[in-house]
Protein backbone atom coordinates (compact mmCIF):
# COMPACT_ATOMS: atom_id res chain seq x y z
CA UNK A 1 0.00 0.00 0.00
CA UNK A 2 1.54 2.95 -0.68
CA UNK A 3 2.04 6.52 1.60
CA UNK A 4 -1.11 8.53 -0.04
CA UNK A 5 -3.37 5.40 0.14
CA UNK A 6 -2.20 4.48 3.81
CA UNK A 7 -2.55 8.08 4.93
CA UNK A 8 -5.76 8.21 3.64
CA UNK A 9 -7.26 4.95 5.23
CA UNK A 10 -5.85 5.95 8.48
CA UNK A 11 -7.54 9.70 8.10
CA UNK A 12 -10.51 7.71 7.57
CA UNK A 13 -10.17 5.57 10.74
CA UNK A 14 -9.47 9.21 12.92
CA UNK A 15 -12.70 9.93 12.05
CA UNK A 16 -14.62 6.36 13.25
CA UNK A 17 -12.53 7.00 16.41
CA UNK A 18 -13.81 10.74 16.44
CA UNK A 19 -17.62 9.11 16.37
CA UNK A 20 -16.80 6.83 18.89
CA UNK A 21 -15.62 9.21 21.23
CA UNK A 22 -18.39 11.67 20.94
CA UNK A 23 -20.64 8.65 21.13
CA UNK A 24 -19.22 7.97 24.17
CA UNK A 25 -19.43 11.41 25.34
CA UNK A 26 -23.13 11.38 24.46
CA UNK A 27 -23.83 8.16 26.35
CA UNK A 28 -22.03 9.67 29.19
CA UNK A 29 -24.03 13.14 28.89
CA UNK A 30 -27.26 11.20 29.17
CA UNK A 31 -26.56 8.74 31.76
CA UNK A 32 -24.86 11.09 34.45
CA UNK A 33 -27.01 12.29 36.99
CA UNK A 34 -24.45 15.20 37.95
CA UNK A 35 -25.34 19.03 36.35
CA UNK A 36 -21.57 19.96 36.30
CA UNK A 37 -20.16 16.17 34.54
CA UNK A 38 -23.35 17.14 31.76
CA UNK A 39 -21.98 20.61 31.32
CA UNK A 40 -18.59 19.43 30.97
CA UNK A 41 -19.54 16.03 28.40
CA UNK A 42 -21.49 19.02 26.21
CA UNK A 43 -18.35 21.37 26.54
CA UNK A 44 -16.16 18.63 25.46
CA UNK A 45 -18.37 17.27 22.77
CA UNK A 46 -18.06 20.59 20.60
CA UNK A 47 -15.04 19.70 18.76
CA UNK A 48 -15.37 16.37 18.05
CA UNK A 49 -18.40 17.61 16.10
CA UNK A 50 -16.80 20.10 14.30
CA UNK A 51 -14.21 17.53 13.01
CA UNK A 52 -16.68 15.00 12.42
CA UNK A 53 -18.34 17.90 10.32
CA UNK A 54 -14.73 18.64 8.89
CA UNK A 55 -14.72 22.50 9.94
CA UNK A 56 -11.93 22.56 11.78
CA UNK B 1 -35.64 22.98 37.10
CA UNK B 2 -34.90 18.88 36.60
CA UNK B 3 -31.91 17.40 34.98
CA UNK B 4 -33.35 16.64 31.93
CA UNK B 5 -34.23 20.27 31.95
CA UNK B 6 -30.79 21.35 32.48
CA UNK B 7 -29.11 18.55 30.01
CA UNK B 8 -31.96 19.97 27.15
CA UNK B 9 -30.63 23.64 28.17
CA UNK B 10 -26.56 22.56 28.06
CA UNK B 11 -27.08 20.78 24.70
CA UNK B 12 -28.81 23.56 23.35
CA UNK B 13 -25.79 26.40 24.41
CA UNK B 14 -23.36 23.30 23.28
CA UNK B 15 -25.07 23.05 20.00
CA UNK B 16 -25.43 26.70 19.59
CA UNK B 17 -21.46 27.58 20.20
CA UNK B 18 -20.65 24.51 17.98
CA UNK B 19 -22.92 25.92 15.39
CA UNK B 20 -21.49 29.90 15.54
CA UNK B 21 -18.05 28.24 15.60
CA UNK B 22 -18.49 26.08 12.66
CA UNK B 23 -20.21 28.83 10.51
CA UNK B 24 -17.34 30.92 11.60
CA UNK B 25 -15.05 28.11 10.06
CA UNK B 26 -16.88 27.77 7.32
CA UNK B 27 -17.16 31.34 6.04
CA UNK B 28 -13.00 31.13 6.63
CA UNK B 29 -12.51 27.93 5.02
CA UNK B 30 -14.80 28.57 1.73
CA UNK B 31 -14.12 32.31 0.95
CA UNK B 32 -12.43 32.69 -2.00
CA UNK B 33 -9.78 35.46 -2.77
CA UNK B 34 -10.27 37.52 -5.57
CA UNK B 35 -7.15 38.39 -7.99
CA UNK B 36 -7.53 40.59 -11.42
CA UNK B 37 -4.21 39.72 -13.04
CA UNK B 38 -2.81 42.29 -15.06
CA UNK B 39 -3.77 42.85 -18.95
CA UNK B 40 -0.55 41.34 -19.82
CA UNK B 41 -1.38 37.58 -18.81
CA UNK B 42 0.06 34.96 -20.75
CA UNK B 43 -2.00 32.32 -19.62
CA UNK B 44 -3.47 30.85 -16.09
CA UNK B 45 -2.40 27.21 -15.63
CA UNK B 46 -2.82 24.84 -12.89
CA UNK B 47 -0.74 23.67 -10.97
CA UNK B 48 -1.64 20.16 -11.79
CA UNK B 49 -0.61 21.25 -15.56
CA UNK B 50 2.72 20.35 -14.37
CA UNK B 51 2.34 16.89 -12.08
CA UNK B 52 -0.71 14.72 -11.59
CA UNK B 53 0.54 14.84 -7.66
CA UNK B 54 -1.74 17.71 -6.90
CA UNK B 55 -4.73 17.15 -9.28
CA UNK B 56 -8.30 17.05 -7.71
CA UNK B 57 -6.42 18.34 -4.17
CA UNK B 58 -6.78 21.80 -2.38
CA UNK B 59 -3.46 22.61 -3.19
CA UNK B 60 -3.56 22.89 -7.31
CA UNK B 61 -2.78 26.83 -7.18
CA UNK B 62 -3.57 29.14 -9.78
CA UNK B 63 -0.38 29.61 -12.02
CA UNK B 64 -0.20 32.84 -13.40
CA UNK B 65 2.08 33.11 -16.32
CA UNK B 66 3.36 36.83 -18.18
CA UNK B 67 5.46 35.94 -21.03
CA UNK B 68 6.89 39.16 -22.79
CA UNK B 69 7.07 37.13 -26.12
CA UNK B 70 10.98 38.59 -26.21
CA UNK B 71 13.56 35.84 -25.47
CA UNK B 72 15.28 36.44 -22.02
CA UNK B 73 15.05 34.72 -18.93
CA UNK B 74 12.53 32.93 -16.26
CA UNK B 75 11.42 34.44 -12.83
CA UNK B 76 9.07 31.89 -10.56
CA UNK B 77 7.49 34.10 -7.27
CA UNK B 78 6.16 31.92 -5.28
CA UNK B 79 3.94 33.53 -1.96
CA UNK B 80 1.89 31.90 0.66
CA UNK B 81 4.27 29.31 1.84
CA UNK B 82 3.16 30.12 5.00
CA UNK B 83 -0.03 32.02 5.12
CA UNK B 84 0.41 33.55 8.47
CA UNK B 85 3.27 35.65 7.15
CA UNK B 86 0.67 37.49 4.68
CA UNK B 87 2.96 40.14 2.81
CA UNK B 88 4.47 37.29 0.84
CA UNK B 89 1.02 36.38 -0.65
CA UNK B 90 0.36 40.29 -1.14
CA UNK B 91 3.81 40.68 -2.69
CA UNK B 92 3.21 37.94 -5.58
CA UNK B 93 -0.25 39.48 -5.79
CA UNK B 94 1.43 43.33 -6.14
CA UNK B 95 3.02 41.34 -9.35
CA UNK B 96 0.02 39.59 -10.52
CA UNK B 97 -1.98 42.61 -10.81
CA UNK B 98 0.36 45.00 -12.20
CA UNK B 99 3.38 43.41 -14.11
CA UNK B 100 3.79 44.00 -17.85
CA UNK B 101 7.08 41.83 -18.87
CA UNK B 102 9.08 43.85 -21.87
CA UNK B 103 12.16 40.64 -21.47
CA UNK B 104 11.44 37.41 -20.83
CA UNK B 105 8.72 35.57 -18.49
CA UNK B 106 7.64 35.64 -15.44
CA UNK B 107 5.57 33.18 -13.16
CA UNK B 108 3.71 33.90 -10.18
CA UNK B 109 2.15 31.74 -7.70
CA UNK B 110 0.34 33.43 -5.29
CA UNK B 111 -1.21 30.59 -2.36
CA UNK B 112 1.49 27.39 -3.41
CA UNK B 113 -0.13 26.05 0.14
CA UNK B 114 -3.39 27.12 0.27
CA UNK B 115 -4.56 23.99 2.35
CA UNK B 116 -2.79 26.42 4.96
CA UNK B 117 -4.57 29.45 4.42
CA UNK B 118 -7.87 27.73 5.11
CA UNK B 119 -7.77 27.73 8.66
CA UNK B 120 -5.81 29.68 11.03
CA UNK B 121 -3.08 28.12 13.76
CA UNK B 122 -4.76 26.51 16.50
CA UNK B 123 -4.62 27.65 20.34
CA UNK B 124 -3.39 31.18 19.27
CA UNK B 125 -6.52 32.97 18.64
CA UNK B 126 -5.27 34.58 15.38
CA UNK B 127 -7.95 37.02 13.25
CA UNK B 128 -9.51 34.96 9.98
CA UNK B 129 -9.03 37.65 7.46
CA UNK B 130 -7.03 40.82 6.86
CA UNK B 131 -7.63 43.68 4.73
CA UNK B 132 -6.68 46.35 3.18
CA UNK B 133 -7.76 49.97 1.94
CA UNK B 134 -8.42 50.63 -1.27
CA UNK B 135 -9.24 53.55 -3.54
CA UNK B 136 -12.54 51.34 -4.40
CA UNK B 137 -13.04 49.78 -1.05
CA UNK B 138 -11.76 47.15 1.14
CA UNK B 139 -10.04 44.03 -0.47
CA UNK B 140 -9.68 41.01 1.87
CA UNK B 141 -7.74 38.00 2.19
CA UNK B 142 -7.69 34.96 4.55
CA UNK B 143 -5.04 34.78 7.25
CA UNK B 144 -3.60 31.40 7.61
CA UNK B 145 -1.20 28.69 9.33
CA UNK B 146 2.40 27.94 8.93
CA UNK B 147 1.37 24.48 7.77
CA UNK B 148 -1.54 22.32 5.74
CA UNK B 149 -4.52 22.33 7.40
CA UNK B 150 -4.69 18.51 9.40
CA UNK B 151 -8.08 18.14 7.32
CA UNK B 152 -6.32 18.03 3.87
CA UNK B 153 -3.16 16.43 5.02
CA UNK B 154 -3.24 13.65 8.37
CA UNK B 155 -2.01 11.97 10.41
CA UNK B 156 1.31 13.29 10.18
CA UNK B 157 4.72 10.72 10.90
CA UNK B 158 5.85 10.33 15.04
CA UNK B 159 9.14 11.80 12.47
CA UNK B 160 8.87 13.32 9.51
CA UNK B 161 11.76 12.06 7.47
CA UNK B 162 12.55 14.25 4.50
CA UNK B 163 12.77 13.33 0.76
CA UNK B 164 14.89 12.25 -0.28
CA UNK B 165 17.95 13.19 2.25
CA UNK B 166 16.62 11.07 4.96
CA UNK B 167 17.17 14.23 7.09
CA UNK B 168 14.92 13.88 10.60
CA UNK B 169 12.42 16.98 11.16
CA UNK B 170 9.71 17.74 13.13
CA UNK B 171 6.27 15.90 13.04
CA UNK B 172 4.34 18.51 11.79
CA UNK B 173 7.33 19.98 9.04
CA UNK B 174 5.62 16.96 6.73
CA UNK B 175 2.73 20.24 6.41
CA UNK B 176 5.27 22.69 6.24
CA UNK B 177 5.67 23.51 2.68
CA UNK B 178 9.00 25.03 3.04
CA UNK B 179 10.40 22.13 4.64
CA UNK B 180 8.93 19.55 1.37
CA UNK B 181 10.86 20.57 -1.46
CA UNK B 182 12.02 19.11 -3.74
CA UNK B 183 9.15 16.60 -2.67
CA UNK B 184 7.47 13.56 -4.33
CA UNK B 185 4.84 12.76 -6.39
CA UNK B 186 3.69 10.04 -3.77
CA UNK B 187 4.54 11.63 -0.89
CA UNK B 188 1.57 13.67 1.52
CA UNK B 189 0.27 16.85 0.54
CA UNK B 190 2.96 19.18 1.05
CA UNK B 191 5.50 17.01 -0.50
CA UNK B 192 3.33 16.78 -4.06
CA UNK B 193 2.65 20.28 -3.66
CA UNK B 194 6.67 21.04 -3.44
CA UNK B 195 6.91 17.86 -6.39
CA UNK B 196 4.52 19.43 -8.47
CA UNK B 197 6.19 23.15 -8.21
CA UNK B 198 9.35 21.85 -9.18
CA UNK B 199 8.43 20.28 -11.84
CA UNK B 200 6.80 23.63 -13.04
CA UNK B 201 10.26 25.07 -12.37
CA UNK B 202 12.67 22.31 -14.32
CA UNK B 203 10.13 22.27 -17.11
CA UNK B 204 9.60 26.08 -17.71
CA UNK B 205 13.20 26.31 -17.67
CA UNK B 206 13.57 28.82 -14.26
CA UNK B 207 16.12 31.10 -14.09
CA UNK B 208 15.32 32.56 -10.83
CA UNK B 209 13.19 31.31 -7.64
CA UNK B 210 12.21 33.94 -5.11
CA UNK B 211 10.43 32.52 -1.95
CA UNK B 212 8.44 35.44 -0.20
CA UNK B 213 8.67 35.07 3.63
CA UNK B 214 8.28 36.95 6.97
CA UNK B 215 9.62 36.17 10.04
CA UNK B 216 9.20 37.03 13.87
CA UNK B 217 12.08 39.61 15.27
CA UNK B 218 13.36 37.46 17.64
CA UNK B 219 14.57 35.04 15.18
CA UNK B 220 18.08 35.44 13.45
CA UNK B 221 17.21 34.92 10.09
CA UNK B 222 15.53 38.40 9.39
CA UNK B 223 15.58 41.00 6.87
CA UNK B 224 17.42 39.61 4.45
CA UNK B 225 18.08 37.02 1.19
CA UNK B 226 18.84 33.07 1.67
CA UNK B 227 20.30 32.46 -1.10
CA UNK B 228 21.91 28.82 -2.95
CA UNK B 229 25.58 29.38 -3.57
CA UNK B 230 24.61 29.68 -7.50
CA UNK B 231 23.29 33.50 -6.35
CA UNK B 232 25.49 34.71 -4.38
CA UNK B 233 26.66 37.24 -6.47
CA UNK B 234 24.01 38.60 -7.45
CA UNK B 235 22.55 38.50 -4.01
CA UNK B 236 25.72 40.34 -2.37
CA UNK B 237 24.76 43.05 -4.86
CA UNK B 238 21.29 43.41 -4.63
CA UNK B 239 21.12 43.65 -0.77
CA UNK B 240 24.37 46.39 -0.88
CA UNK B 241 22.10 48.09 -3.69
CA UNK B 242 18.89 48.14 -1.41
CA UNK B 243 20.45 49.03 1.58
CA UNK B 244 22.44 51.87 0.17
CA UNK B 245 19.78 53.32 -1.62
CA UNK B 246 15.96 52.41 -0.58
CA UNK B 247 15.53 50.53 2.91
CA UNK B 248 16.23 52.28 6.04
CA UNK B 249 16.43 48.86 7.61
CA UNK B 250 19.25 47.19 6.42
CA UNK B 251 18.72 43.97 4.37
CA UNK B 252 21.60 40.81 4.56
CA UNK B 253 22.34 38.33 2.85
CA UNK B 254 22.75 34.74 3.94
CA UNK B 255 24.26 31.57 2.59
CA UNK B 256 21.33 28.37 2.36
CA UNK B 257 22.76 25.93 4.88
CA UNK B 258 24.05 23.08 2.76
CA UNK B 259 23.32 20.28 5.17
CA UNK B 260 19.59 21.95 6.38
CA UNK B 261 17.16 19.92 3.85
CA UNK B 262 13.19 20.76 2.67
CA UNK B 263 13.66 24.79 2.16
CA UNK B 264 13.48 26.09 -0.84
CA UNK B 265 16.29 28.10 -1.05
CA UNK B 266 18.41 24.89 -0.97
CA UNK B 267 16.24 22.85 -2.86
CA UNK B 268 15.67 24.17 -5.59
CA UNK B 269 18.84 25.60 -6.02
CA UNK B 270 20.10 21.63 -6.18
CA UNK B 271 16.97 19.78 -7.92
CA UNK B 272 16.91 22.62 -10.64
CA UNK B 273 18.34 24.52 -13.24
CA UNK B 274 17.26 27.92 -11.40
CA UNK B 275 18.86 30.26 -8.83
CA UNK B 276 16.46 30.35 -6.04
CA UNK B 277 16.17 33.03 -3.31
CA UNK B 278 14.21 33.73 -0.53
CA UNK B 279 13.63 36.87 1.21
CA UNK B 280 12.63 37.71 5.19
CA UNK B 281 11.00 40.99 6.48
CA UNK B 282 10.25 41.68 9.70
CA UNK B 283 6.51 40.50 11.16
CA UNK B 284 6.07 41.93 14.54
CA UNK B 285 2.81 39.21 14.77
CA UNK B 286 4.77 36.22 14.73
CA UNK B 287 6.87 36.95 17.98
CA UNK B 288 6.18 34.95 20.91
CA UNK B 289 6.48 38.01 23.27
CA UNK B 290 3.79 39.77 21.29
CA UNK B 291 0.38 41.46 23.10
CA UNK B 292 -2.84 41.60 21.77
CA UNK B 293 -3.09 39.10 18.44
CA UNK B 294 -5.25 40.82 16.11
CA UNK B 295 -5.70 42.75 12.63
CA UNK B 296 -4.39 45.99 13.69
CA UNK B 297 -1.18 43.94 15.01
CA UNK B 298 -0.78 42.01 12.18
CA UNK B 299 -1.20 45.29 9.75
CA UNK B 300 0.33 47.62 11.73
CA UNK B 301 3.43 45.72 13.38
CA UNK B 302 2.98 47.73 16.17
CA UNK B 303 3.20 46.00 19.62
CA UNK B 304 4.61 47.36 22.65
CA UNK B 305 5.47 44.14 24.16
CA UNK B 306 7.60 43.43 21.04
CA UNK B 307 9.17 47.19 21.53
CA UNK B 308 10.22 46.73 25.33
CA UNK B 309 11.65 43.23 24.24
CA UNK B 310 13.96 45.86 21.44
CA UNK B 311 14.79 48.07 24.38
CA UNK B 312 16.57 45.14 26.57
CA UNK B 313 18.61 43.81 23.12
CA UNK B 314 16.43 40.67 22.88
CA UNK B 315 15.59 41.14 19.00
CA UNK B 316 17.03 40.96 15.29
CA UNK B 317 15.13 43.22 14.49
CA UNK B 318 15.27 47.40 15.10
CA UNK B 319 11.66 48.23 15.77
CA UNK B 320 10.30 51.40 17.31
CA UNK B 321 6.54 53.39 17.28
CA UNK B 322 6.27 53.33 13.81
CA UNK B 323 6.24 49.59 13.65
CA UNK B 324 6.80 47.25 11.06
CA UNK B 325 3.40 47.89 8.85
CA UNK B 326 2.22 46.02 5.81
CA UNK B 327 3.07 48.73 3.31
CA UNK B 328 6.42 48.97 3.67
CA UNK B 329 6.85 44.71 4.60
CA UNK B 330 5.21 44.40 0.88
CA UNK B 331 7.42 47.51 -0.35
CA UNK B 332 10.31 45.66 0.88
CA UNK B 333 9.30 42.14 -0.41
CA UNK B 334 8.59 44.14 -4.25
CA UNK B 335 11.55 45.90 -4.42
CA UNK B 336 13.57 43.48 -3.28
CA UNK B 337 12.60 41.19 -6.59
CA UNK B 338 13.15 44.27 -8.40
CA UNK B 339 16.73 44.59 -7.61
CA UNK B 340 17.39 40.68 -7.80
CA UNK B 341 16.43 41.08 -10.82
CA UNK B 342 18.38 43.96 -11.95
CA UNK B 343 21.40 42.05 -11.16
CA UNK B 344 20.65 39.33 -12.42
CA UNK B 345 19.78 41.13 -15.94
CA UNK B 346 23.45 42.91 -15.48
CA UNK B 347 25.39 39.35 -14.83
CA UNK B 348 23.25 37.38 -17.47
CA UNK B 349 22.05 39.91 -20.35
CA UNK B 350 20.75 37.01 -22.12
CA UNK B 351 18.76 35.40 -19.76
CA UNK B 352 17.13 38.83 -18.81
CA UNK B 353 13.71 39.32 -17.10
CA UNK B 354 12.83 42.99 -17.77
CA UNK B 355 9.31 44.05 -15.86
CA UNK B 356 7.86 47.10 -15.77
CA UNK B 357 4.50 48.64 -14.03
CA UNK B 358 5.29 47.15 -10.72
CA UNK B 359 5.67 50.02 -8.03
CA UNK B 360 8.97 51.32 -6.63
CA UNK B 361 9.64 51.21 -2.48
CA UNK B 362 8.91 55.24 -2.86
CA UNK B 363 5.38 54.54 -4.51
CA UNK B 364 4.40 51.14 -1.93
CA UNK B 365 5.67 53.38 0.85
CA UNK B 366 4.09 56.65 -0.14
CA UNK B 367 0.30 55.27 -1.25
CA UNK B 368 0.33 51.72 0.58
CA UNK B 369 -0.74 48.87 -1.19
CA UNK B 370 -4.46 49.75 -1.75
CA UNK B 371 -3.69 51.44 -5.13
CA UNK B 372 -2.33 48.66 -6.61
CA UNK B 373 -4.99 46.23 -6.41
CA UNK B 374 -7.96 46.11 -8.76
CA UNK B 375 -11.49 46.13 -8.20
CA UNK B 376 -12.48 42.43 -9.44
CA UNK B 377 -16.68 43.59 -9.31
CA UNK B 378 -15.67 46.58 -12.05
CA UNK B 379 -12.96 44.27 -13.74
CA UNK B 380 -13.54 42.15 -16.61
CA UNK B 381 -14.56 38.84 -16.10
CA UNK B 382 -11.96 37.03 -17.53
CA UNK B 383 -9.46 39.00 -15.70
CA UNK B 384 -10.64 37.94 -12.34
CA UNK B 385 -9.80 34.45 -10.74
CA UNK B 386 -10.00 33.16 -7.46
CA UNK B 387 -7.20 31.40 -4.97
Amino acid sequence: MDLIMSNSVAMILYYFITAFFLLALAKNFLATKSLQEAALYGIIMIPFVLRLLRLK
Amino acid sequence: MTIRTAKAVILLIAGGCAAVAGLLFKEHREYREAVVVSPYITEVKKLSDYSDSVKDSVNDANVYIFDSGVPGGTAVLIGGTHPEEPVANMSAQIFTENVKPLQGKVIVINRINRSASLGTRMGEAYPRFYHVKTPWGTKKWRYGDRVASPLDSWPDPEVYIHYPSGQNLAYMDIRNANRTWPGRPDGLLAERTCFAAMELIRKEKADVVMDFHEAELEYAVENTIVVHEKGQPVAAMASMMLTSQSFDVPIGMEFSPKALHGLSHREIGDHSHAVSYLAEVAEPMLDRIRGITDEELLMSGKDRFVMKAGEHKLLYAPIDENGWPAHKRTARHVTTMMTILQVHNMLTPDKAIILDGIPSYGDLMDNGMGQYFADPDASPAERVFFD
